[in-house]
């Protein structure tokens, strides 16, 4: 074998790296050569010297650094490791596929719905249009007098009747019939007459402090009142005063 | 004859060395595969095992900084960390951790301040206190061959370090350095041999 090559081989007998084959080789090859016994001889001293160089011992601040900084991942690493629910969690749909279905089947549904819609909104009107609508309507016409009298009776208490119509103004003798139909103590009526405040009915009238004080106004005329609508006779005019 | 036991112990050695190795190696895989899993804690397994070696691997390369060579290796375990993922079981373990360490000391060489030049760290003054005769020899002995270590252009330096110190195969050094394991035969040889006459001449001509 040539110097050369006996002298690429050194790196793994220095090393510890070499085989039986090999080692017997270069035994044979620098028992014979005199400069590759030298080389080698120079090497092996070079390599053994090298052991002298001490291995040190690191300070104790590594170890430290180093397990506060292990410390630290396994804590952020423990929080990647919990589950987040909600971004993992699968919404559930309002509308489980529909508008995932064919358009067909999307558009063929919505019309019959539709449809479904309009006959029943126009078989409950029919319904309704003889007496229920009517009997609607005075429910409102009642609610909307009663509301409207509650406003004149919350305002200071004053429950006037404002005017008269001029004729029964000046005639007292229809003054007084109005007066006892409203005290309920009489039983003369006037021909055809009818009180409303507001179109007030008559029968809501009970309480008889509310009489009272619609007597004296009307007897009186010094309360006010902002719309009163007096119906006698079968006329009907608001004033507002 | 004192040569002849001089080379038989030097054949023999070199086959329990080989068997040391091959042993601790895969148990590092196993290792570093649960760490890539999500065991993180077992880094400090590894970390006992070589925390020691990659210190020394830079206190030799950074010419005995032991302020930075301590930052190094605590880098090197952060970039395990990170790039954990990357572990491939395929490769050992140890050629992963001295790539990992190469490039450590790359980054670090490339932040610190320029190379200093062979006259420049001869002249540089013993760190080493002198007390006794013996003593005295042995730190000038080791004066010089950290002098003619750190004289060694960086690639011989860092393949002989890794040859020499870190107990790495040849086929191994060349994984890591990624070039052919014959080459890195031929490096080894060419970086001992001129290591011998850097510290011939610092030793004032005498080698033993």
């Amino acid at each position: 074998m040539k110097c050369i090559k006996i002298k690429e081989r050194f790196a793994d007998l220095l090393s510890g790296e070499i085989d039986n084959v090999e080692n017997k080789k270069i035994r044979e090859h620098i028992a014979e050569c005199d400069s590759c016994r030298d080389e080698l001889e120079s090497l092996s001293e070079v390599w053994a010297k090298l052991e002298v160089l001490p291995t040190e011992t690191p300070g104790e601040k590594l170890r430290s650094g180093f397990y506060s900084m292990l410390e630290e991942n396994i804590r952020s690493s423990t929080w990647e490791k919990i589950p987040d629910k909600g971004k993992n969690k699968k919404r559930r749909k309002w509308y489980p596929g529909f508008f995932g279905r064919k358009l067909s089947f999307s558009v063929m549904t919505i019309t019959i719905v539709i449809f479904a819609g309009l006959i029943s909104g126009y078989l409950i009107s029919s319904k309704l249009k003889s007496g229920q609508i009517m009997e609607l309507r005075n429910e409102l016409k009642l609610a909307r007098q009663s509301h409207s009298l509650q406003m004149i009776l919350n305002r200071d208490n004053r429950i006037v009747p404002v005017s008269l119509f001029s004729d029964t103004s000046k005639n007292p003798e229809i003054m007084e019939n109005i007066i006892s139909y409203i005290l309920g103590g009489s039983k003369i009526s006037p021909p055809k007459m009818e009180f409303s405040l507001l179109s007030f009915p008559f029968g809501s009238m009970e309480e008889n402090e509310k009489k009272k004080g619609l007597i004296s106004s009307l007897s009186d005329g010094t309360q006010k009142i902002a719309d009163v609508l007096i119906s006698i006779t079968g006329k009907v005019k608001t004033f507002s005063l | 004859m004192k040569k002849t036991i001089f080379f038989c112990n030097l054949f023999l050695n070199s086959g329990f060395i080989l068997l040391e190795r091959i042993m601790d190696r895969t148990e590092d895989n196993k290792i570093m595969e649960q760490v890539r899993d999500g065991n993180i804690e077992k880094l400090a397994i590894l970390f006992e095992r070589y925390h020691l070696v990659l210190y020394n691997f830079f206190l030799r390369l950074t010419g005995g900084n032991r302020s930075d060579s301590e930052d190094l290796v605590q880098y090197v375990f952060i970039r395990i960390l990170k790039y954990r993922s990357t572990f491939d079981n395929q490769n050992k373990f140890v050629v992963w951790l001295y790539k990992i360490a190469r490039n450590v000391h790359h980054d670090h060489l490339r932040k610190t301040l320029p190379e200093v030049s062979d006259e420049e760290r001869i002249n540089r003054e013993p760190a080493i206190e002198e007390t006794g005769i013996e003593k005295i020899e042995k730190s000038r002995m080791i004066e010089n061959l950290n002098t003619a270590l750190l004289c060694l252009p960086e690639k011989k330096r860092e393949i002989l370090i890794l040859s020499r110190f870190q107990q790495l195969k040849c086929r191994e050094i060349a994984e890591i350095l990624g070039c052919k394991t014959t080459t890195v035969k031929v490096r080894i040889y060419r970086a001992v041999k001129e290591l011998g006459e850097k510290y011939f001449k610092l030793s004032g001509g005498e080698v033993s």
